[in-house]
């Protein structure tokens, strides 16, 4: 080994040992990832043999009965409605909230008269609301969308304000104004990609609150997926409880992931901190 | 006898246009091309809990054109607040200020602004923030496009324009903003404390480069920090800030001819104006506090 | 277009902002009060009658039973929820390792809507208080975790670093570190998690088993008490607020205590 290569091999070594070792941080998080799923399928199995399959279906039976019923009975149809009332809900939460929270965080004025009212719609029991509410709207799809309404303009707007707060409390407004960037350019090419992180943040966690006020109103209506759920324990049909309750939990989910992958590049660009509590996006 | 005990006097100036304590209105009109930018009167009070704090008291002067002029003083004497009445982003509560013989009412793009925090938008790359800085001059698109790569090259960044700003170091950051603040062409170009976020080897690199670009134009130019060494290697004139409130408390010529090197920086009489400077900063600064005190202080029954 | 920012030199009064809140908040009840008197809609009564009905309510003494039962079931399920809740936020916020195991399916599970499990809830603990409980649990339980963890990960590494070198044990490193750091972040969550608390005694007491105060809203609903109902509906929020205003105060208490230890 001459002298000159020794410092090079040395620095490989380094690479490589430091390369070896993320590789088994990796293996070993990957596997104990993987072991907690089948612990989990294993403690599913065994519970439900011992329970009796009145109790907890066995996974078998609920992807060979449950699921095939969810196209055959309809139920994943009956789904999508939901889903299309839960969205026009949604939709009418973000037209209200974003430019709510946008002015919000734009004026301490509009923030002391209006801080109240989103505090007072988000700490206030809304459930509540279910049998005043049922009384004005009736017991159909306008009922649902009033509750995903209330339960989802929240998130979106307080997130909403807090991006655009930073934006315009922050130095990038008067940089852009010694750069005689018009008022509307402003609003368009810093305010608006300025924001967006978290304004994609608040539409991702108010979409989280979206499924449980169309589903909470739906259950208390007992009303196209609410009620089709309360019917299958009520006539015992657990595996397409919970294959139902597993389509609902995916897409939720899904929904919720693809936002989050999208924040997540949007961070990335911008170099802002891209881990979350979980090390996953925020 | 060491030179620091000597004040030498032959470095102050006597350059009539630059006041302090009393407004003079006689110089407002007709010195033509002697003062291209022109302050007179400035005065500048914020409203900090429930008191008044006056940040200017009647600061004036007068930069030449094609001058760089430095603005040396403490944090917090109101320095970055002259800069940005001057590009028109802050209106000051009395006084006039003019460049080129026309008063500031909002910035323009005659006056350039090279801030100390960057503030490059961070989703846009390189090239698009320097084109982001020219959305405003109406100018056909490729005579935008080549003015961003010709500056772009003069910084020295032409091989990394499609990266984004977290991806660059700070001293790069800076270069980007300085690229796009000149890239506008600014008859007047002001830097705020632009090495300030940098650290002190960046800082050295930048400070030639920024030399350097001044000996290539005609352009003129007012330097805000608190680095006396920065001063005298950018400025052929210093004005000594003090604070609390802040006034303009000496004018200095920089004697040295360009360009400025390191060779400059080791020489005594390099030393001695660094020393100059540096009194009349302390003395300035021990007039309002009482903690500070200078060997020459008169108190100090020397 | 002006772009010169002209700022004021005379001081402001900080108390404009307490009175606007306040405004904002009287505002509220002028335009109910407003709206229930024109009667276009039958559910929302003028605000003065609401507040007779409730004050009606309130002598007659009906209240006291349902309102004990249901702050009973929000408390239990809450202090459930905040114990454990902050010691899994706790596990997850020291362990990375951990933290990337069961990251997911906290994520997971915090993504998944739980109202959907109302029913199976109630078959498998029955009507009673138990599967009240268990969803107010579900309904509380992360907003605790997820700012419990995001408290502890804030502790700055140097803290960290400082405690090594002082050298003292991993459990008083804990204690004296990272619960004053992660304190205000649970509090956050606490507060959160008592007013859905509130929410979720409610579902339960509409969906689950319905009794006490949820029994009452039903029975006015049914009944087409319409002034009853809006009564009893502003009570419950008010219920959530002062359930609320009260972990506040604990907060402030204990922050005050912790400092002065």
């Amino acid at each position: 080994m001459t002298r000159t290569a020794a410092p090079e091999l040395r620095q490989r070594t380094a690479v490589a040992q430091a390369q070896a070792r993320d590789r088994r941080h990796r293996i070993t998080v990957w596997s104990l990832r993987a072991a907690a799923v089948l612990l989990v399928l294993v403690t599913w199995e065994a519970v439900a043999a011992s329970v009796g399959e009145n109790l907890l279906p066995r996974t078998w039976s609920v992807l060979s009965e449950g699921v095939p019923a969810l196209v055959s009975e309809g139920y994943a149809a009956e789904f999508g409605s939901t889903l299309i009332r839960m969205t026009i809900g949604f939709a009418i939460a973000c037209a209200v909230a974003l430019p709510l929270g946008a002015l919000l965080g734009a004026s301490r004025f509009w923030a002391d008269v209006l801080t109240p009212y989103a505090y007072g719609i988000y700490m206030a029991p809304r459930p509540a609301l279910l049998p005043l509410l049922i009384l004005t709207f009736g017991a159909g799809a306008t009922f649902g969308i009033v509750m995903v309404l209330l339960f989802a303009v929240f998130f979106p707007l307080i997130n909403t304000a807090k991006g655009v707060s930073d934006v315009v409390n922050g130095p990038l407004y008067e940089m852009s104004r010694s750069l005689q960037i018009s008022r509307l350019r402003t609003l368009s090419s810093v305010l608006v990609p300025g924001s967006l992180p978290y304004v994609i943040a608040g539409i991702r966690l108010g979409l989280g609150m979206a499924f449980n006020g169309i589903l909470l109103a739906e259950l208390w209506t007992a009303y196209s997926t609410g009620g089709l759920l309360q019917a299958m324990i009520s006539y015992h049909q657990l595996p397409e409880y919970f294959a139902f309750a597993g389509l609902i939990a995916l897409t939720a989910v899904g929904s919720y992931s693809l936002l989050g992958v999208f924040e997540r590049r949007l961070r990335r660009r911008r170099g802002m901190a891209v881990t979350g509590v979980f090390g996953e996006a925020a | 006898m060491p030179a620091v005990d000597h004040v030498d006097h032959r470095w102050l100036d006597a350059d009539p246009s630059a006041q302090h304590g009393s407004a003079s209105v006689g110089d407002a009109a007709g010195e033509g091309t002697q003062d291209y930018v022109k302050l007179v009167g400035i005065n500048k009070a914020f409203a900090h809990r429930r008191q008044n704090r006056q940040i200017l008291d009647d600061v004036s002067f007068s930069v030449r054109k094609g001058e760089f002029c430095a603005i040396v003083g403490a944090s917090g004497c109101g320095k970055s607040s002259i800069l940005r009445i001057v590009a028109g982003l802050l209106r000051s509560d009395s006084g006039s200020v003019s460049v080129a013989g026309r008063p500031i009412t909002g910035p323009s793009p005659d006056v350039g602004l090279v801030f100390q925090q960057f503030n490059l938008l961070p989703w846009k790359t390189v090239e698009e923030n320097i084109m982001f800085g020219l959305e405003s001059l109406k100018l056909p698109k490729d005579v935008k496009r080549e003015r961003c790569r010709h500056w772009m090259t003069v910084v020295g960044l032409a091989d990394w324009s499609g990266l984004y700003p977290h991806q660059l170091s700070g001293g790069m950051q800076q270069r980007v903003s300085l690229a796009r603040t000149m890239a506008r062409e600014p008859s007047l170009v002001l830097l705020d404390e632009p090495f300030g976020a940098l650290d002190a080897l960046t800082r050295r690199f930048l400070q030639q480069e920024v030399a350097r670009l001044w000996q290539e134009g005609s352009r003129t130019g007012i330097l805000v920090t608190h680095d006396i060494e920065e001063g005298l290697l950018l400025a052929d004139r210093i004005f000594v800030m003090s604070a609390n409130p802040g006034r303009i408390a000496a004018t200095v010529e920089v004697p040295f001819a360009h360009p400025r090197d390191e060779a400059l920086q080791a020489t005594a009489e390099f030393a001695q104006m660094k020393e100059h400077i540096w009194h009349l900063l302390t003395a300035e600064l021990s007039r309002n506090s009482p903690f500070v005190r200078t060997r020459n202080d008169p108190n100090s029954g020397a | 277009m002006t772009t010169l920012s002209a700022t004021s030199a005379r001081p402001r009064w900080r108390g404009w902002r307490v009175v606007r809140i306040l405004l904002a908040v009287l505002f509220f009840f002028l335009v109910w009060e407003a709206y229930g008197r024109t009667g276009r809609a039958l559910a929302v009564p003028p605000f003065t009658e609401v507040w007779s009905e409730l004050s009606t309510l309130m002598a007659s003494g009906d209240l006291v039973s349902p309102t004990l039962g249901t702050t009973a079931v929000a408390l239990a399920g809450f202090l459930i929820a905040a114990v454990l809740g902050s010691i899994l936020g706790l596990l997850i916020g020291l362990f990375p390792v951990f933290r990337e195991v069961i990251g997911p399916w906290v994520s997971g599970a915090y993504a998944t809507p739980m109202t959907m499990f109302i029913p199976i809830i109630g078959m498998y603990f029955g009507l009673g208080i138990g599967s009240q409980v268990f969803l107010v649990v579900t309904f509380c339980i992360f907003s605790v975790l997820m700012n419990t963890a995001e408290g502890v990960q804030a502790v700055p590494a140097q803290y960290y670093d400082l405690a090594r070198s002082i050298g003292i044990s991993k459990v008083r490193r804990v204690l004296r570190i990272i619960v004053p750091f992660a304190l205000p972040y649970l509090f956050v969550g606490l507060r959160i998690s008592v007013a859905s608390a509130f929410a979720g005694a409610i579902t339960a007491e509409l969906l689950l088993a319905t009794d006490d105060l949820g029994l009452m809203m039903m029975m006015a609903s049914g009944n087409f008490q319409f002034v009853k109902l809006a009564a009893l509906t502003f009570y419950v929020a008010v219920l959530g607020f002062v359930a609320v205003g009260l972990v506040y105060a604990l907060e402030k208490l204990v922050s005050r205590r912790l400092h002065a230890a």
